[in-house]
């Protein structure tokens, strides 16, 4: 108990050490190259905007409600993307086939730039949260899937071969053997796509649902509200980071049970 | 707003995603200080509205006819807009261009946010601001928009919401969808209107042989001038004479263009305008069509550019109607263009 305690210590201190570096690394970076702090706001700007300005409880509320959408948004896409890139990995590692017919799809996919795709995702999936699902999954799904097949495929041989000298299906393989060991490369691939669905998202709202923080943003970009918009780019990196670490103890917690050599 | 294919759009969308990230850097390039190189005011930035249409003709023409040289400047750039740009204001405010062309709108929002702006002169005196609808499905009153989707540009986003709130529209009874500058999606039925440039979206659809209905904002309780002169209130304090050549040689440039509204649109399709796939025909249509936001009595009486004491009424009037809570002389420092047509009354 008194280890986890610790152990939480030090999380959090190294977390609020490395965010005071930024704000620090962010309010030097303005000082030096002099930006018109009309435009440039400095971490203190936007500390007042969201938490010490006369109207600061107004300003959050307005923060808040998009970045939930961003956040629900994001999340739809998230497990989408990786749900598709597990189910299709085992597909791949059942039937070579598959592989061979499926793989240059994807890599279409994957290589046509978001931005130009999505007015055809909007014309097919329409303006909602369908849409930007789908726009947010793309971008978790191909590393996602790549990993997950490397995963599988480095499963340990004499494993399979034992299960298979039993009497045991292919299927049986891939539930007993493959999978668990395939655990710790999905979870990696699940915490480097938290900013990666994050980034679908806003995507999404800016072109197709225009809700949330990714439109919100454009607007205030476009109408001089600066505040607004570098209060929204620390509410969506610090979301990240919350998200990411979330993750990462998902992580620890299935792999502890499931993988624990690698602990 | 000009006639787009959407590629283009989206590879500015990409550009200026990557102008986003560099946003501080090109910020700071922007506190150079003006230079002082050559004879007379040197060089000057004017920010344009828009991507380099027709909607600048008059800046084109003062160009090419050599009426900046004449006041004075060794070069006058003309700082490209458009969907993806940063506001004219914070070009302005940060330096990267001498004036801009703005709204009221828009620059009262920037007022209000801190930003040390004045609107000095302007060009058109009705709002170019329309909704576009196909003519089997019109809409002719804001009464009209109720149930109706309206696509809106993310970059016009704070003038379609004023425009409700003047015409007293609940925003939750339309639906607003995200479109870029193409008005395929009206076309196509996706939307039922279209927030347009009354001199751009209607021009280009009728030359593709659509019948259209626009409602104009001008006529529905949204008398906001347009395409407005801003300027820092230093450089209104301190570098007068620079600004007034600079006006000056825009007079000259525009009384051009209301002269012969195809001579900007050829400059526009095979200079200035160059590769944005502009067509003479629809640019020409487009000239005229602005010529007539800016001729007004008023101004045939006073001079172009200038605005009557009720029209800047009317718009502080509109404005705090919209939520924007702004005095006149917040807003508007009109004595520069007030002195120009004193100093020279030929000029009107």
């Amino acid at each position: 108990m008194s280890a986890a305690a610790r152990r939480l210590g030090t999380t959090l201190l190294s977390l609020v050490l490395s965010l005071g570096l930024v704000a620090a690394g962010w309010t030097l970076f303005l000082k030096i190259l002099n930006v018109n702090p009309l435009v440039a706001k400095s971490p203190a700007d936007v500390w007042t905007y969201l938490a010490a300005g006369s109207e600061a409880g107004a300003h959050r509320s307005t923060v808040w409600s998009g970045l939930w959408v961003t956040l629900r948004d994001a999340g739809a896409g998230l497990v989408a993307g990786l749900v598709a890139a597990a189910a299709v990995a085992v597909a791949f590692v059942l039937w070579r086939t598959a592989e061979r017919s499926f793989m240059p799809i994807a890599m279409v996919v994957r290589s046509v730039p978001l931005v130009a795709m999505t007015p055809v995702i909007t014309l097919i999936f329409g303006r909602d949260l369908l849409a930007t699902t789908v726009i947010s999954g793309i971008v978790v799904f191909f590393p996602a899937l790549v990993n997950v097949v490397f995963g599988l495929r480095s499963a340990s041989a004499q494993a399979a071969d034992l299960v298979r000298a039993y009497g045991g299906s292919s299927w049986t393989t891939m539930r007993k053997v493959l999978v668990p060991s395939a655990l710790p490369a999905f979870f990696a691939s699940a915490r480097i796509s938290v900013p990666g669905s994050l980034i679908g998202a806003l995507l999404a709202e800016w072109l197709a649902t225009g809700k949330g923080l990714g439109y919100a943003m454009l607007t205030a970009g476009s109408s001089f509200r600066y505040d607004e918009l570098w209060a929204s780019v620390v509410a969506v990196t610090l979301a990240s980071l919350a998200a990411y670490g979330l993750v990462g103890v998902a992580e620890a917690a299935v792999l502890a049970r499931y993988a624990p050599r690698d602990r | 707003m000009s006639h787009l294919d959407r590629r283009t759009v989206l590879v500015r969308g990409l550009q200026a995603g990557g102008l986003a990230l560099a946003g501080p850097l090109l910020a700071a390039c922007g506190d150079d200080e003006p230079s002082k190189g050559g004879s007379g005011h040197g060089t000057a930035g004017i920010r344009l509205a828009w991507i380099k249409n027709v909607e600048f003709a008059g800046e084109y023409l003062a160009d090419a006819n050599g009426y900046y040289k004449a006041e004075g400047f060794s070069k006058v750039d003309l700082i490209t807009g458009g969907p993806n740009a940063t506001p004219a204001e914070t070009d302005v405010v940060t330096g990267k261009a001498f004036v801009g062309l703005s709204s009221p709108d828009r620059v009262g929002a920037a007022i209000a946010q801190g930003a040390p702006l004045k609107i000095i002169a302007t060009q058109y005196q009705k709002n170019p601001f329309a909704i576009t609808s196909m003519a089997k499905n019109p809409i002719r009153t804001p009464q009209d928009l109720i149930g109706k989707k309206i696509g809106v540009q993310a970059t016009n986003e704070a003038v379609w919401t004023a425009f409700l709130k003047a015409a007293k529209i609940d925003p939750k009874q339309v639906t607003k969808v995200p479109v870029q500058f193409d008005p395929l999606p009206l076309t196509t039925g996706t939307v039922d209107g279209w927030m347009s440039y009354v001199t751009n979206e209607p021009n280009v659809l009728k030359l593709k042989g659509f019948k259209t209905e626009v409602m104009m904002f001008a006529d529905h309780a949204y008398p906001l001038v347009g395409e407005s002169y801003i300027a820092t209130t230093e450089a209104i304090k301190k570098e007068r004479a620079k600004l007034k050549a600079l006006l000056r040689a825009e007079i000259k440039g525009w009384k051009d263009s209301l002269k012969d509204p195809a001579a900007g649109a050829k400059l526009a399709v095979e200079t200035y305008g160059k590769g944005l796939g502009l067509e003479v025909k629809e640019q020409t249509l487009e000239s005229t069509t602005q010529n007539g936001l800016i001729l007004t009595d008023e101004t045939k009486k006073n001079g172009i550019f200038t605005m009557s004491p009720q029209l800047v009424a009317a718009n502080i009037a509109t404005l705090k109607f919209a939520g924007v809570d702004i005095t006149a002389d917040k807003l508007f420092d009109l004595s520069i263009i007030q002195e120009i047509y004193k100093e020279d009354p030929s000029l009107v």
